[in-house]
């Protein structure tokens, strides 16, 4: 038996002798196919991207009143049902810290946010992984599969979130298959599931939409190959997803029937881009990284506000990754890249205002992603490495930490319940 | 890679270039060969790698960079040429039986012979994840970007990666360990 803690070096071990094999036999070969290739002249900034959709305009100013009038009565509709619903959080903004649900790469788990008290919420299929729950904290979505390690095997299935009754597939008699471990996108009312996945019958690529109550599946954008990634706006009125076409990425949205879809920004290459997507609590913005620059490596903090289009918020000259949102929409997390001294990187914790005009080093806390609790005050990321049977819980308020031991180590991001106020 | 050596191919030097083709084709072909397995397969993503990163060098802005850039591009290949799975060669893994870091020399090379039948059965993606995080010490961050992939969802990947060759390992101490009882 290899134990749990020597995987990690018996692989990296395995590679390093692997690593003795190489063949530059054929150096004359490519150099001569390099002789036979001209290079591309520049093809401009990043602004100038071809949009195979129409760019995003808004609408006129009686339009917009219109809209606003409309959401501001919606809102109201929204306060008025869900105050006769007490025991229900409302969509979006603000919540209380309810339990944490994780996977274990086989299993998924909801525990109470100190760790105490994991029950079980069995899916369908031999693994069940990448628990997401509902805003309104009733329910949790996770991929089930029969395969551990095939791209296109999983299918997307509901459980309540205490664990009571029988986990439902979504789009049963269809021949869909997700991408497994992308995140499901919840809707604000608890009631569809936006993800990008591949279908059988259509033989297409896209971002399909799952109804919870009917399990019904409809595709509402089709995307030319599996890079999409899916976030639906907290109002409920856009899906934004990304997408790779030809040799650029794009940024999109579209109204959940699939109607009026809008290319908002594109990035040259199959690169790193719009990857980490997060609306504002109030759906004015979506916050991402991406190159900063025409063809790069490196990734920095983006803000795309609808109105007004895209600002950086990360520091210039900084290489920045993973932002996610406050769920009060008043501070924007990230990891920032450290170069030590020696030469060597690191990633330390930074929350920045929505402005950009002041960004606070937490240090090196947690690591890889930090998402916010829903009442804002905490933030929940990963020990060193990321791969550790312990959750790290950040106090924004002073940048003090405790961690939460879980059963087992956890294989995806974690998901945290919001539940209402007391 | 010395950035003036990247500037001037960047401006359409193509002796400058094939000085870093030169310098970089050994590495470029170890990392291709440890994700796709096959060298012909290799072989195919590095040319198409270095044929794409000369077409493209002129809207690189950041010189600097270029190895990383390189990387991704090459993973980007090696992962392409995995999914198009067009030649199902074999290649005999060489082991190197003095390797100085495992006591049990005969454990290892089970070892190694169980990491190659599970390293084979992981999907291309989750191939390049365990190369770009276990031998090139990328940070996950860095290895999600390179696959152009949530961190969440390229942590989710390499852990169960990381379970299959575990799983895979651990199955066969089980049956050598029968076998050792039988005999």
């Amino acid at each position: 038996m290899t134990p749990r803690r020597d995987i990690d070096r018996t692989i990296t071990d395995w590679l390093e002798t692997e690593a003795m094999a190489v063949d530059t036999s054929y150096l004359g070969e490519t150099l001569a196919m390099l002789d036979a290739t001209p290079q591309r002249r520049w093809r401009g900034r990043l602004t100038r991207a071809l949009p195979r959709v129409p760019t995003f305009v808004l609408p006129p100013r009686a339009v917009q009143l219109a809209i606003v009038a409309f959401l501001a009565l919606a809102l109201a509709a929204a306060a008025v049902l869900i105050g006769s619903q007490p025991r229900l959080p409302a969509p979006f903004g603000l919540a209380s810290n309810g339990r944490i649900a994780y996977d274990n790469g086989e299993n998924v788990f909801v525990a109470e946010s100190d760790g105490s008290r994991p029950i079980e919420i069995v899916g369908g299929e031999r693994y069940d992984f990448s628990p997401s729950f509902s805003p309104d904290g009733t329910l949790v979505a996770f991929w089930s599969s029969r395969r551990t390690s095939r791209e296109y095997g999983g299918s997307l299935f509901v459980a309540e979130a205490d664990g009571s009754g029988e986990a439902r597939p979504m789009g049963p008699g269809t021949i869909l298959e997700g991408r497994p471990d992308m995140p499901p996108a919840w809707s604000p009312d608890s009631r569809s599931i936006a993800y990008p996945a591949w279908s059988a019958a259509e033989n297409d690529y896209g971002i399909y939409v799952a109804s919870v109550d009917t399990g019904k599946v409809r595709n509402v954008a089709q995307t030319e190959n599996s890079s999409g990634f899916a976030a639906w706006s907290p109002d409920g009125q856009w899906i934004a997803y990304r997408e790779a076409f030809g040799d650029r990425t794009r940024l999109s949205i579209v109204r959940p029937d699939g109607r009026d879809p809008r290319e908002l920004r594109s990035a040259a290459g199959d690169v790193d881009a719009f990857t980490q997507l997060a609306w504002a609590p109030d759906s004015s913005a979506l916050v991402y990284h991406r190159p900063p620059e025409e063809v790069s490596v490196k990734a920095a903090i983006y803000i795309f506000d609808l109105a007004n289009g895209e600002r950086q918020l990360s520091r210039r000259g900084r290489v920045a990754y993973t932002p996610t949102w406050s769920t009060d929409g008043t501070r924007i997390a990230y990891y920032e890249e450290i170069a030590e001294s020696t030469g060597e990187l690191h990633y330390e914790l930074v929350i920045s205002t929505v402005d950009g005009r002041d960004h606070q080093n937490l240090g090196r806390l947690g690591d890889c992603v930090a998402l916010w609790s829903p009442d804002s005050r905490y933030l929940i990321s990963y020990e060193k490495g990321c791969f550790t049977d312990q959750l790290v819980v950040i106090t924004v308020a002073d940048g003090s930490v405790r961690t939460i031991d879980l059963p087992g180590d956890m294989a995806g991001a974690p998901s945290w319940q919001r539940v209402a106020n007391p | 890679m010395d950035r003036e050596l990247v500037e001037r191919a960047r401006d359409g030097d193509r002796a400058a270039f094939a000085a870093m083709v030169t310098a970089s084709l050994g590495g470029l072909d170890r990392l291709a060969r440890m994700i796709t397995r096959d060298p012909e397969r290799a072989k195919d993503a590095v040319q198409e790698t270095l044929v794409k990163a000369w077409r493209d060098l002129p809207s690189l802005r950041d010189a600097d960079r270029f190895d990383a850039w390189l990387r991704q591009l090459l993973v980007r290949s090696a992962i392409d040429e995995v999914r198009r799975g067009r030649r199902m060669s074999m290649e005999v893994a060489l082991i190197d039986f003095d390797h100085p870091r495992i006591d049990d020399a005969s454990t290892f090379v089970a070892d190694r012979e169980a990491l190659e039948r599970g390293f084979r059965r992981l999907d291309p993606e989750q191939r390049a994840l365990v190369v770009l995080h276990y031998y090139q010490g990328l940070p996950l961050a860095e290895a999600a970007a390179a696959l152009r992939m949530p961190v969440g969802t390229a942590k989710s990947r390499l852990f169960r990666a990381r379970e299959a060759l575990r799983a895979t390992l651990e199955a066969d101490a089980r049956t050598s360990g029968l076998s050792e009882a039988a005999s």
